[in-house]
């Protein structure tokens, strides 16, 4: 048992002025009659009087050990395991039934590295013969038709555990999953960088990193905001150092985008101050946005046929578009999928937006044409369909260097270079507070001298 | 204190309290009868023409306001009385502001003495009757032995009471009315009873406070009650029941019931309550 608020401690200096306040508390004042003979009636009436001086004594001893209990409370009292106690769960899945017995020797060697000292259970899905498992912990079987009913069983019978880890056995490596509670604990350490639209979220334990070509925004509990202002930006913590750089996607369109229209477009996909995120190249990048030189047509009586469900539409007007508007058509291909397609009566003239893996072709230049609100709607939706990801939602910022961060990467590092590993937390802390116990019957202590001192009739 | 119980202040008051009755009885009317075992009073006669010599106390004013002549007021010749009287010693009487036993011990002294002045006898209950004014001062002596510091309850001392003809009972009377039984029996006898109901203004008003621990001097006990104002109305409230059924009950058995507090004085007593009081009877 530990306190982990050692200072609430200091709220038991309450004791002794309750103690003194106690002590120097008026006694019932003493005053001679000559009998009893009314004074009794009263209390035949209603024997209050004692029960009240008699409670009056209790609630006094309530408060007391309402502070004693609350003081203990706020000490934040908590059962920390010993080291020696740990134990860990490993959980052992086959990826493929087909695949040869699993190395089981491999398991337990990483294991014993991961929890190291910690007492090992091994949860495998289907009977396995006896081995190095059994050597080396207990082995529950797991009746699970899957290993994903397998993970979820794992992840259900072994919540108090101290850390858990999950080895995915393939043919010819290991994939693992592990604990960062079994990890030696690093100090000055940058553990995660999360990129998002504009910022970047550094946690850390130990002192503040040090930060080159950004501004920090906020700085709690281990956790750092801040606001890139170069096309680099270095972290540097203890000898680690992390480096982030913009984040850019190449679309080649094959044409240099010059116009003031063109760059009003990529200013309004990502307003940004330090350089463009969207690079636009040669029509030999890919993905590529590909703007061709369509046939000229007549368009008169043709009709327009597109899905409007479709994510190159999403959220664009269509009843303002005016596909024709450039009389320009690309001729059918069988290997592309038309997104806006041209007929008329039943017959096809052509395709005006088309597909073609990773490439979009347009008949013509609807960016430069379009007025400008359609035509960011366009490109947006154009660039979602390629990346996957909304200009305007796309994180700036991705680190370059190291790829993988010390919590990870110290158990990584022991597995085979294919290998990829990731971490979870354990269910169980290993510190367990007693405070809310105590907090709740300090509070109901309070809550019965609460409505003890609630003013009450005069005795009737 | 006990020099000053009966000083010479309170004989004058005596005196001044016997010419009183007899200036009453007098003025107020020939007709007025007092209980003579009470006040030691006998029959009115008739008057007759003043002579020097005569007590000036027994002049008749009213005579000569009408008639310009001075009467002296006559009597029927007085029958030796004897007139007993309890002054109650338990320990509840030794409390209150002033102190209701002295009251009650001048009290006794004042009936004992008009007894005495009017030829009755007097005798404070457990001693032998005294006769005659001169012997007054035997009759101040049983009462400055009475303390109230006995054990026994106002009933077990009037139960002590095997005969009277007049008794006087001067008590706080805060005790169950079953305490006043042998006054039944004694007045079924033909004991005519007064009771003389002592209380301190204390005991009337209590002063409110808080928590309390009330010593009984009577059983040497406390009980603890808050003494705020509600519960002191309950207290006066129960107090002016218990009054009540003790006015009932001496109402009932033609006792004399009169209650006076322990600050008061004799005049406001005798003139103003038991006169009263015996003239309606």
């Amino acid at each position: 048992m530990s306190l982990l608020m050692v200072p609430a401690l200091a709220l038991l200096l309450a004791l002794p002025l309750l103690a003194w306040f106690a002590s120097n508390r008026k006694s019932p004042k003493r005053r001679d009659v000559g009998t009893h003979f009314i004074w009794s009636r009263l209390l035949e009436r209603k024997d209050s009087a004692p029960q009240k001086q008699r409670s009056l004594d209790l609630l006094f001893w309530i408060i007391v050990a309402a502070i004693v209990i609350g003081t203990a409370a706020a000490a934040r009292p908590a059962i920390i395991a010993a080291e020696g106690t740990k134990t860990m769960a490993v959980l052992v899945e086959r990826v493929f039934d087909t695949a040869p017995e699993p190395q089981h020797e491999s398991v337990v060697r990483r294991a014993e590295f991961l929890g190291s000292g910690a007492d090992i259970t091994y949860f495998v899905r289907g009977e396995i013969a006896d081995g190095p498992l059994q050597n080396s912990g207990d082995v529950i079987v797991l009746k699970a038709a899957t290993n994903q009913a397998a993970l979820s069983a794992f992840m259900a019978r072994t919540g108090n555990f101290n850390g858990r880890a999950c080895f995915v056995l393939r043919k010819s490596s290991i994939d693992a999953h592990q604990s960062p509670r079994l990890e030696t604990p690093l100090v000055n350490v940058i553990t995660n960088v999360i990129p998002n639209e504009k910022t970047v979220q550094v946690n850390y334990r130990g002192t503040v990193p040090e930060l080159k070509g950004g501004a920090v925004l906020s700085n709690e509990s281990g956790m750092l905001r801040i606001k890139p202002n170069a096309p680099t930006v270095t972290l540097t913590s203890g000898g680690q150092v992390i480096t982030l750089t913009k984040s850019l996607f190449g679309i080649g369109t094959g044409t240099a985008w010059t116009t003031r229209q063109h760059s009003a477009l990529l200013k309004a996909l990502r307003p940004d101050d330090i350089a463009p995120n969207v690079w636009l190249g040669a029509d030999k990048q890919r993905p590529c946005i590909r703007i061709l030189q369509g046939t000229e047509i007549d368009v008169s009586g043709a009709q327009v046929h597109m899905d409007p469900a479709h994510p190159m539409f999403e959220e664009l007007p269509i009843s303002r578009v005016d596909w024709l508007s450039s009389r320009k058509l690309m001729p059918a291909e069988s290997n592309t999928i038309p997104l806006v397609r041209v007929t008329r009566n039943g017959q096809v003239l052509g395709d005006f937006v088309r597909r073609k893996g990773d490439i979009i072709e347009f008949a013509a230049d609807p960016f430069s044409e379009w007025p400008i609100e359609l035509a960011v709607i366009l490109l947006d939706n154009s660039i979602a369909i390629l990346t996957g990801q909304h200009a305007g939602s796309r994180a700036s910022w991705e680190i370059t260097q190291p790829t993988n961060l010390p919590a990870t990467e110290a158990f990584s590092a022991t597995l085979e270079q294919e290998s990829r590993a990731m971490s979870f937390e354990a269910s169980l802390p290993e510190v367990t507070e007693q405070s809310h116990w105590l907090a709740i019957l300090a509070a109901l202590a309070c809550l019965y001298a609460a409505l003890a001192l609630t003013p009450s009739e005069p005795i009737k | 204190m006990m020099a000053e119980l009966f000083d010479k202040s309170f004989m004058r008051q005596l005196e001044a309290l016997d010419a009183a009755l007899m200036r009453l009885r007098g003025s107020i009317g020939e007709g007025i009868t007092l209980r003579a075992g009470v006040l030691g009073q006998s029959e009115f006669r008739g008057n007759r023409p003043y002579s020097v010599g005569d007590d000036l106390r027994r002049l008749d004013w009213n005579a000569y306001g009408r008639l310009g002549r001075l009467y002296i007021r006559e009597f029927e010749p007085e029958q030796t009385e004897r007139l007993d009287i309890l002054v109650d010693t338990s320990r509840s009487m030794a409390t209150g502001d002033p102190c209701k036993h002295i009251f009650a011990r001048r009290i006794a002294a004042a009936f004992a003495f008009l007894a005495l002045k009017r030829g009755s006898s007097a005798a404070i209950a457990g001693s032998a009757a005294i006769e005659g004014v001169s012997r007054f001062g035997a009759i101040l002596d049983e009462l400055r032995k009475a303390e109230p510091t006995t054990s026994t309850t106002l009933g077990e001392q009037l139960t002590a009471i095997k005969r009277a003809k007049n008794l006087v009972v001067i008590s706080d009377f805060l005790e169950d009315t079953s305490s006043l039984q042998p006054l039944q029996a004694l007045g079924e006898r033909g004991c005519s009873v007064t009771m003389v109901q002592v209380l301190s203004p204390d005991e009337l008003e209590p002063s409110p406070a808080g928590q309390t621990e009330l010593h009984s001097l009577e059983d040497d006990q406390s009980i603890r009650l808050p003494l705020s104002p509600a519960n002191i109305v309950l207290y006066q409230r129960e107090l002016e029941a218990h009054l009540e059924l003790l006015g009932s009950i001496a109402a009932r058995h033609r006792w004399l019931h009169a209650f006076v507090e322990s600050d008061s004085d004799l005049h406001h007593l005798f003139v103003g309550k038991l006169l009263q009081s015996g003239g309606g009877a």
